[in-house]
């Protein structure tokens, strides 16, 4: 049984790289492997805006993530640098710098780089999206 | 502790890629992984010194920096080099580079454990 990492790189309109990771992400599952985090980093951190609304029959990639959290308890890492700059907050961050609501809530959960080079280390396999 | 290969394909100012990139690869040896970086197609751009401008990060002055973070394996793609322009003179001189042809990045891909592309 192996152990995933997936780094996630692009945007989540970015082509089709969403229903990729999706895709990817379920075969994983369906071969009795485990996927330990997902990593949002660069514009992969627009996948955690909880302000970003469906838009007609598209494939919504936040809706997936909230679904992996609950069925897998996969840790949904959300880059903090990657994300302030990108206007991707937390409620403290909103707090701090007085801007009027916060688009990052649970389950993702804001971390650094070390938080995912320390989860490598029981990683077998890291894939980037 | 993980082998990493890191490959930069960008330029370095078109987008944040090659910035984030290269915190990403910083980062990787200060939690206990080994960095290799290969810098193929736009990539190899990244090797020539770069003024600074204010208000934008020098990236080839944090690029010299790698060594300080025991990253000592620096790949060059020696056709992305060739087809743009970009010599052996052209590559700082912080950067101590090897150039590699394409047989070599299989061989280099396929020993490291996990490979990313920024």
């Amino acid at each position: 049984m192996a152990n995933y990492s997936i780094l996630l790189t692009s945007g989540p309109y970015h082509g089709d790289a969403a229903l990729r990771v999706k895709s990817f992400i379920d075969g994983v599952l369906e071969n009795g492997d485990t996927v330990d985090n997902v990593f949002f980093y660069g514009e992969g951190v627009h996948h955690c805006n909880h302000f970003a609304v469906q838009s007609g029959d598209e494939f919504y990639p936040y809706d997936y993530w909230i679904q992996l959290f609950a069925s897998q308890h996969t840790s949904l890492l959300v880059c903090i640098t990657a994300a302030i700059k990108r206007g991707v907050v937390s409620g403290d961050e909103a707090k701090e710098n007085g801007i009027d609501g916060a688009n990052l809530v649970a389950p993702f959960q804001q971390a650094g780089l070390g938080e995912f080079f320390s989860a490598l280390h029981n990683c077998d396999r890291l894939v980037q999206f | 502790m993980a082998s990493l290969l890191i490959c930069f394909t960008q330029t370095p100012y078109g987008s944040t890629t090659a910035q984030e990139g290269l915190d990403f690869a910083l980062a990787a040896t200060n939690f206990g992984h080994a960095v290799s970086v290969l810098f193929k197609d736009d990539g190899v751009f990244q090797l020539v010194k770069s003024a600074s401008i204010k208000g934008v990060k020098n990236h080839s002055k944090r690029l010299a920096s790698m060594p300080f973070f025991d990253i000592e394996s620096c790949f060059v793609c020696q056709i992305s080099a060739t087809q743009r322009g970009v010599n052996v003179n052209d590559v700082m001189d912080a950067i101590d580079a090897t150039f590699v042809t394409a047989a070599q990045q299989i061989e280099l891909i396929s020993s490291s454990d996990h490979v990313v592309t920024f």
